[in-house]
């Protein structure tokens, strides 16, 4: 068992009514329709005075606080009827049509809340949406009336939605058949087209809208209407509605008996009272009573077992998924950014530490090899620099002694290197031997000048010997022998 | 807040980090370096301190003198000296250079061998530094030999 209440919240009055889904079947269990107290003040009071009109109702009829309510829109909601696209998805269109939208309708871009209340289908691929549109803060507020009264709000619809539920309920319209619904009550009038179960137009008009001169009377309004009504389908089906149209005029006797009168003379139609209990099991005194039927068909909606209906408050709770979602999604934007600077400062700092401990140990390796090397040192102030000036004096000293102790020569070494290259009987007689650290000077006879070069080619076998040169050759007059010099440099090359 | 907090604490501690990355790397080379010359320094001082050592322990130049005199008295050549002569030479403020010639005349070549490896091995720092070696004018086998013989040793010590 499914029970849903409709809150239909007029400038005048209030409607109330309690449905029951059972068993397949719909019936009416509570309903009620008083008059909102004209205050004539600010709109806080109006509203203090809805709120504590329906608690008393709810209170008064026993209304099931615990169902689901649907209520109608605040009164500034407006209608689109021309939006095209060649979009299919409704939740695609749903998402392009604020956009798309927002030089069209008279509320800010921020504050702007539409829905598709309808569509229909031209030609090629592309559609025509039904939008309807309503302010935030007016949604919010109606909203916030019926949770404060302790009501469980569910949907927020607009009025002509619960009229055509109620109408598609009550009076099949799933056909082809183009149809017109028409609610009028004390203060509105509410016109709804529809075409194969959809709706495609909706219009409302004032009574005054309606007055043929400055004063307004019941007996103009049936000939304004269908003035009206010509015009529209006109408008919508370019002068031809194909097969006959059917009206469902919702309203008192009088209304209802003009137009039944005008509207066939005027367009091809049939026109039919709507009853919007005709499926709804409902005591019989409620059968014709009009004030009830948008009540009834919030709560019909409410029920969800008729077609999908706009609900502003889901389109708007989608927004604010959407943002919320947007917002998630930045803050753990945000979050990441803020964890990756984290563990970068924390990597920085990290870095510096075992930098700075680095720094620390190098210093003191520095200072230890300083210390360990110069312990006598005791005023350290650049290790490298004081190393580096220690080491230039002790290299200098040493230098000195390296150098008077490198000139030096191993005479036994060169005279066995010379006694073995220069055997007897090669008949060699050496006179002078000079040996200097880095030469030696040879002065000697030999038997001939060849002999000379092959002493010269013997000695320069000796590793020590660099370079032997000639340095005098000649005759000697007294042995009669070749007399020569020989100056041989010595040490490493 | 963020950016005081970035500019009060991150900041500086990027700069502190980029100063340390260059310091350590100069004080890596730095130590390797200072390594690197800590070594020569303890090579070249160990040398030198030897070098000290062996001065410290040198006989003073008349010992030197009479040493040599032993070591010709050893091989026969004391009538064959016909000179020998001492000479100073100051090195730096610490030590100085004794050089001294000897000459020895008509000697025979295993005289002048056997001197000459006396010399070698004894245990004075003398180094031989010039040899100068002339067939005698009077006897062609025997030698008229200039041995100059060289010792570093701490000043003062004559």
């Amino acid at each position: 068992m499914k029970r849903s209440i409709g809150i239909d919240i007029n400038r005048d009055k209030i409607s109330i009514v309690q449905l029951c889904f059972n068993g397949g079947k719909f019936s009416l269990e509570h309903s009620c329709v008083r008059e909102i107290p004209k205050s004539g003040s600010s709109e806080e009071k109006s509203t203090a005075d809805i709120k504590a009109l329906i608690n008393s109702i709810i209170a008064e009829e026993n209304f099931d606080m615990s169902a689901k309510v649907t209520v109608t829109a605040p009164v500034d909601r407006v209608f689109f009827q021309n939006f095209r696209t060649d979009l299919s998805v409704k939740k695609d269109v749903q998402q392009l049509l604020k956009f798309e939208l927002e030089d069209d309708f008279p509320i800010p871009f921020d504050e702007l809340v539409a829905g598709i209340c309808g569509s229909r289908e031209l030609k090629g691929d592309d559609k025509e949406f039904l939008i309807g549109a309503l302010n935030r803060l007016a949604l919010q507020n109606r909203v916030k009336t019926i949770k404060e009264v302790g009501l469980k709000c569910s949907a927020v619809t607009a009025d002509v939605c619960a009229l055509y539920a109620i109408t598609s309920l009550n009076h099949n319209l799933i056909d082809n058949t183009p149809s017109l619904v028409i609610h009028a009550d004390n203060s509105k009038i509410i016109m709804a087209i529809s075409e194969k179960d959809r709706l495609i137009c909706v219009r409302h008009f004032n009574h005054q809208d309606l007055a043929v001169d400055e004063h307004y009377s019941m007996q103009s309004l049936a000939p304004a209407l269908t003035r009206e009504i010509e015009m529209t389908l006109r408008a919508i089906f370019r002068s031809n509605t194909g097969a006959q149209l059917k009206v469902f005029i919702s309203a008192d006797n009088e209304l209802l008996q003009d137009l039944s009168q005008a509207l066939p003379e005027a367009i091809n139609c049939e026109v039919v009272a709507l009853n919007p209990f005709t499926n709804i099991d409902c005591p019989e005194k409620q059968q014709t009573n009009t004030d009830v039927v948008i009540a009834a068909g919030l709560a019909l909606i409410g029920t969800n077992e008729i077609g999908e209906a706009l609900n502003f408050l889901a389109v708007d709770e989608l927004r604010s998924d959407q943002r919320a979602e947007t917002k998630r999604g930045l803050l753990i934007f945000g979050l990441l950014v803020l964890a990756i600077g984290v563990l970068l400062i924390a990597k920085l700092f990290y870095e510096l530490n075992t930098l700075e401990n680095e720094n620390q140990l190098l210093n003191q390796q520095v200072r230890d090899v300083f210390v360990q090397t110069l312990p006598e040192e005791k005023k350290i102030v650049n290790e490298l620099a004081q190393m580096n000036g220690k080491l230039e004096a002790v290299r200098a000293e040493y230098n000195i002694f390296a150098t008077g102790l490198s000139e030096r020569i191993l005479p036994l070494k060169l005279l066995q290197d010379l006694s073995e290259k220069i055997t007897p009987d090669q008949n060699v007689r050496i006179y002078d031997i000079s040996i200097a650290p880095q030469s030696m000077r040879l002065v000697g006879v030999v038997a001939s000048f060849e002999s000379v070069d092959n002493l010269t080619s013997l000695l320069s076998q000796i590793p020590e010997f660099n370079e032997i040169e000639l340095q005098n050759i000649d005759v000697d007059p007294q042995s009669g022998g070749v007399r020569f010099t020989l100056s041989v440099t010595m040490g490493s090359e | 807040m963020l950016l005081v907090a970035f500019h009060i604490f991150v900041r500086p501690a990027i700069g502190r980090v980029r100063t340390l990355r260059r310091v350590i790397s100069e004080k890596r080379q730095a130590l390797s370096e200072l390594l690197a010359k800590s070594q020569e320094y303890n090579t070249v001082s160990s040398e030198l301190e030897k070098i000290r050592s062996e001065m410290e322990h040198q006989p003073e130049e008349r010992k030197i003198l009479s040493s040599i005199e032993g070591i010709q008295k050893e091989c026969g050549l004391m009538q064959k000296v016909v000179y020998m002569k001492p000479s100073a030479n100051t090195v730096n403020d610490v030590y100085e250079e004794t050089t001294i010639e000897i000459k020895l005349q008509s000697i025979t070549l295993d005289q002048l061998i056997q001197f000459l490896l006396k010399i070698e091995s004894s245990e004075l720092t003398i180094r031989i530094r010039t040899l100068d070696i002339k067939r005698g004018v009077r006897d062609l086998n025997l030698l008229d030999t200039i041995v100059q013989l060289v010792s570093l040793s701490p000043i003062g010590r004559i």
